[in-house]
């Protein structure tokens, strides 16, 4: 064998131990004691790998993703985390500098908008998730990644998931505009644009409606919204109404959707809206509590 | 004998307390106002300054007031490595596995050259901390498992010792890997420990 040769080889060997010996891992996670690793007791600190799962007991745990998302997952919370996502199976998780990575739990998926956003996202019950901004702001979507929510810095959000034969019922409440001959309606709780289409919307343009309606999966918006609904009934409400006591007509929606948010959980709830088959309450009392926003009370239900 | 031992026992109580009084007192100044702790430096006030998620600017006084903090330096080294510093992650956690010779500095560091694809340093630190486990195997020997095929080189890199084995052993059955089992189960029978018969049997019919 002559010396050229075995340069190539040596060559090939390393290539191929570099590629044998190249470990998946994605991240570090660190914490003060003692955590779960895919089901190993481990102790101060650890390498993520694909699909990773990760449990605390009584302490945080701190996970520092390659990509630069940054997770810190409260005490008695579970997690699988993959490069990009977190499948959050119990607890709560703090998400920041997680632009390209999202969270995905009880059917919904968590994202921020810009890479500054921060977020408290925690499971609620058995069937519940709240998402609590701190910064910048997130996106949530169902299942069938259409838009739930716009959550804004300093405001949280409880969501339940309908019954899947509930689960194209939007219902909605905002101001009705025209553009172009298209109805848009950005629902006041969610912050999500649709648009709406139905008998007789041209006379409420301009004010404050309540829709209620199915979701038209197949239908493309137009520019600015982001799914079309087709009205099924629509009711004019005072701006009042609207803004204050509109929990008499969520209630009666998260009840028409299948005993929605807002039911002793320990968060108030000022409003209800159904879009994408999620039943979605801007709630009050997490932030305060935390002192992110003082002096707001919360009126617990 | 008693008239000796009782005031003793007490002298030794007695510190205790108060060196617990002082622990208390010095967590509460520091949280208070971490400055002022730069002139009053002592090895009980810096161990208040490294704990878990403390800032790099507390962690960097903490090995000032006391060099020989292990977890400050495996936390600088962590944070390093997180923002991208490379050279400095690796040379902090070295300095904490050179100032703490157990098990913690000796994981960490494994886990960094895991990270870093460098399997040559990563096996003499992971063959350490194994040797320094005293419960669970199984994190490293995932560890160990990515980055060598054959699991006899995995055992005998990682000291080859009877409950390592038994562990690895444990884990190729629960992960379903019958053939790396069995050739596991050949360098455990190897210890004749009548302990492991049972394990053993399982293997007994195989070739």
């Amino acid at each position: 064998m002559n010396r050229f040769t075995l340069q190539i080889l040596g060559a090939w060997n390393l290539a191929l131990g570099l590629a044998v010996g190249a470990p998946p891992a994605i991240g570090t996670v660190t914490a003060s004691g003692s955590f779960r690793l895919n089901g190993d007791t481990v102790l101060a600190n650890g390498t993520l790998t694909e699909g990773a799962l990760i449990e605390t007991e009584r302490g945080n745990l701190s996970v520092r993703l390659t990509g630069g998302a940054r997770l810190a997952l409260h005490a008695q919370s579970r997690g699988k985390v993959y490069s990009h996502r977190i499948i959050l199976e119990k607890g709560e998780t703090r998400m920041e500098n997680a632009t390209g990575f999202h969270l995905e739990a009880r059917g919904l998926t968590v994202q921020p908008d810009r890479g500054i956003s921060t977020a408290e996202i925690g499971l609620l019950g058995s069937n519940r998730l709240r998402v609590m901004v701190l910064t910048g702001s997130f996106r949530v979507l169902n299942t069938g990644g259409v838009l739930v929510a716009n959550v804004a810095a300093g405001s949280a959000m409880a969501f339940e998931p309908q019954a899947p034969a509930a689960a194209a019922v939007t219902h909605i409440t905002g101001t009705l505009t025209e553009h172009s001959g298209h109805f848009l309606l950005t629902d006041q709780v969610t912050h999500v644009t649709v648009e709406v289409t139905g008998q007789g919307l041209a006379a409420q343009v301009g004010q404050v409606v309540q829709v209620t309606g199915t979701l038209n999966a197949s239908a493309t918006p137009v520019t600015g919204a982001s799914q079309v609904v087709v009205a099924t009934s629509v009711q004019t409400v005072s701006a009042a109404a609207a803004g204050g006591s509109a929990a008499g007509g969520g209630a009666a929606a998260a009840g028409a959707g299948g005993a929605a948010a807002g039911a002793g959980i320990g968060i108030a709830v000022t409003t209800v809206a159904i879009v994408g088959g999620v039943a979605a309450a801007a709630t009050l009392g997490g932030l305060a509590a935390s002192g992110a926003l003082p002096g707001q009370s919360s009126e617990s239900r | 004998m008693t008239f000796v031992v009782r005031p003793l026992l007490l002298v030794v109580l007695g510190s205790a307390f108060f060196l617990t009084i002082g622990i208390a007192i010095a967590e509460f100044d520091f949280r208070r106002n971490p400055q002022s702790m730069l002139h009053s430096p002592s090895w009980v006030r810096a161990a208040n300054w490294a704990r878990f998620e403390s800032p790099p600017d507390q962690l960097h006084i903490a090995v000032s007031l006391n060099p020989r903090l292990a977890s400050a330096w495996m936390q600088l080294g962590l944070d390093a490595e997180a923002d991208g510093n490379l050279e400095e992650a690796e040379m902090d956690l070295l300095q904490a596995a050179r100032v703490d010779r157990l098990y913690l500095p000796s994981w960490t560091l494994a886990n960094f050259y895991f990270r870093r694809g460098d399997a040559n340093r990563f096996w003499p630190w992971a063959k350490r901390a194994a040797a320094l486990t005293f419960d669970d195997y199984r994190p490293l020997l995932r560890l160990a498992d990515v980055l060598d095929i054959s699991p006899e080189k995995v055992a005998i890199r990682l000291g080859g010792g009877a409950p390592l084995l038994r562990a690895y052993l444990d884990l190729l059955i629960n992960a379903q890997h019958p053939g790396s089992a069995r050739r596991i189960a050949r360098l455990l029978a190897a210890h004749h420990d009548p302990a492991d018969r049972d394990r053993l049997a399982v293997f007994a019919d195989c070739p």
